[in-house]
C-alpha cells in the first residue's frame, strides 16, 4: 500500500491518492498510526485538483462526483487524524473545506460530518455550548441519512458535548443510545469509550467533582500537562508534521 | 482512571496512571483530546497539590517510562487501603 500511495503521489493521480488515502485512514488510526496517516493524507489532498473540481463547477459526470467523493472522504480522515494529533487550527481549514465541498454536492453524511468537525474544534477549544447546535443538526441528518456506526458516532459526541451543560439526563439518554448501537455492531472500541464518558458523568456531577458546576473549562483551568506542572518535555511536545 | 484514584484519594497511583497514559499518547505522535481535559484535570490538579509538585513528578515519571500492559495492570489494580473520598 505505501508504494501504491508513493506512486499515485509521484505521478500526481489525485483522485486515485485521495482514494486510497481516504480508504485507509481507519486503518491507520486503529493502529495509532497517526504520523504515517497524516502524511499520507497531507499530501494526497495537497496534489492539484482534477480540472473540473478546480474550476469550481458543479459535478456533471459521475466521473466528476466521485473525484470529489473521494476527496471529502480524505478530508474527514485527515481531520480525525489532525484532531488526535491536536493541530486544531488544520483540523478547522479541513473541517471548512469539507462542508463547502459536501454543500456544493448536496451531500448530506458529508455536511454532517463538517458540521462535527466544527463542533470538535469547538470542543477542544472548550466552547462545549458553541458544539451543541451543530451536533444536533449533525445527529439529525444522521436520524435519516447515516449508516449506523456514523449516528452511533453523533451521539457519543453529542453526548460528549452535552456533558458539560445542564441537561445530564439528556447527555446519559445519548451516549446509553450510542452504547446499544455500537454493543450491537460490536464495535468494542468504541463500546469503551462510550462506557469511559458514561464514567464520566460520575467523575463531573457526582459526590467527588471538583467543583459545584461540574467540569466546566473554568473548573480546569489546564491540561495534562498542567497536571504535571510543565515540566515533562515528553507531555509539552507538540506535534510536528 | 487516573481521575477516579485522585477522586479516591490514591494520588500515587493517579500520578502513575497519568503519566503513563500521556506517554502512551505521546508515543503515537498523538496527545489527550483536549475536550476530555475538563474532566480530568481538575481531579488531577488537586491530587497534585495534595501530594506536593516533586512527589507528584516522581510518579509521573514511573508512569511514563511503564509499558501498556503494566499500566493496565496497575489500573485494574484495588487499592490496598480505601482512603476517605478527598474533596478538593
Amino acid at each position: 500500500m505505501r508504494a501504491a500511495l508513493a506512486w499515485t503521489v509521484a505521478r500526481e493521480q489525485t483522485v486515485l491518492a485521495q482514494r486510497l488515502a481516504g480508504a485507509l485512514w481507519p486503518y491507520w488510526r486503529r493502529h495509532a498510526d497517526y504520523t504515517e496517516a497524516r502524511l499520507w493524507l497531507d499530501r494526497a489532498l495537497s496534489l492539484p485538483a482534477p480540472a473540473e473540481a478546480a474550476r469550481g463547477q458543479r459535478p456533471t459526470t459521475a466521473g466528476a462526483t466521485s473525484d470529489r467523493s473521494a476527496r471529502r472522504k480524505a478530508l474527514w480522515g485527515d481531520a480525525w487524524i489532525s484532531y488526535y494529533q491536536g493541530d486544531y487550527a488544520h483540523v478547522r481549514r479541513l473541517g471548512e473545506d469539507l462542508l463547502r465541498l459536501a454543500e456544493h454536492d448536496g451531500d448530506r453524511v458529508g455536511i454532517r460530518n463538517g458540521l462535527t468537525i466544527g463542533a470538535l474544534v469547538a470542543m477542544a477549544e472548550q466552547r462545549f455550548d458553541a458544539a451543541i447546535r451543530p451536533l444536533e443538526e449533525s445527529l439529525r441528518i444522521c436520524r435519516s441519512s447515516c449508516p449506523p456506526w456514523l449516528l452511533a458516532t453523533s451521539l457519543l459526541v453529542l453526548g460528549q458535548a452535552s456533558l458539560h451543560g445542564p441537561d445530564l439526563v439528556r447527555a446519559r439518554a445519548l451516549l446509553e443510545e450510542a452504547l446499544s448501537l455500537y454493543r450491537r455492531l460490536g464495535d468494542r472500541l468504541f463500546i469503551a469509550r462510550t462506557k469511559g464518558y458514561l464514567g464520566s458523568m460520575s467523575l463531573c456531577w457526582g459526590p467527588t467533582r471538583p467543583r459545584a458546576d461540574g467540569c466546566s473549562a473554568r473548573a480546569s483551568g489546564g491540561s495534562w500537562t498542567l497536571a504535571n506542572d510543565s515540566e515533562s518535555p515528553r507531555s509539552s511536545r507538540p506535534w510536528r508534521p | 482512571m487516573a481521575a477516579v484514584n485522585a477522586a479516591e484519594g490514591h494520588d500515587g497511583q493517579a500520578a502513575e496512571l497519568a503519566g503513563a497514559a500521556n506517554a502512551q499518547w505521546a508515543s503515537m505522535s498523538a496527545q489527550a483530546l483536549a475536550m476530555d481535559r475538563p474532566i480530568t484535570a481538575g481531579y488531577l490538579d488537586v491530587a497534585r497539590k495534595r501530594m506536593g509538585a516533586g512527589t507528584w513528578h516522581s510518579a509521573w515519571r514511573r508512569g511514563e517510562a511503564m509499558d501498556v500492559d503494566g499500566a493496565v495492570r496497575l489500573a485494574l489494580r484495588k487499592p490496598r487501603a480505601a482512603l476517605p473520598i478527598a474533596r478538593p
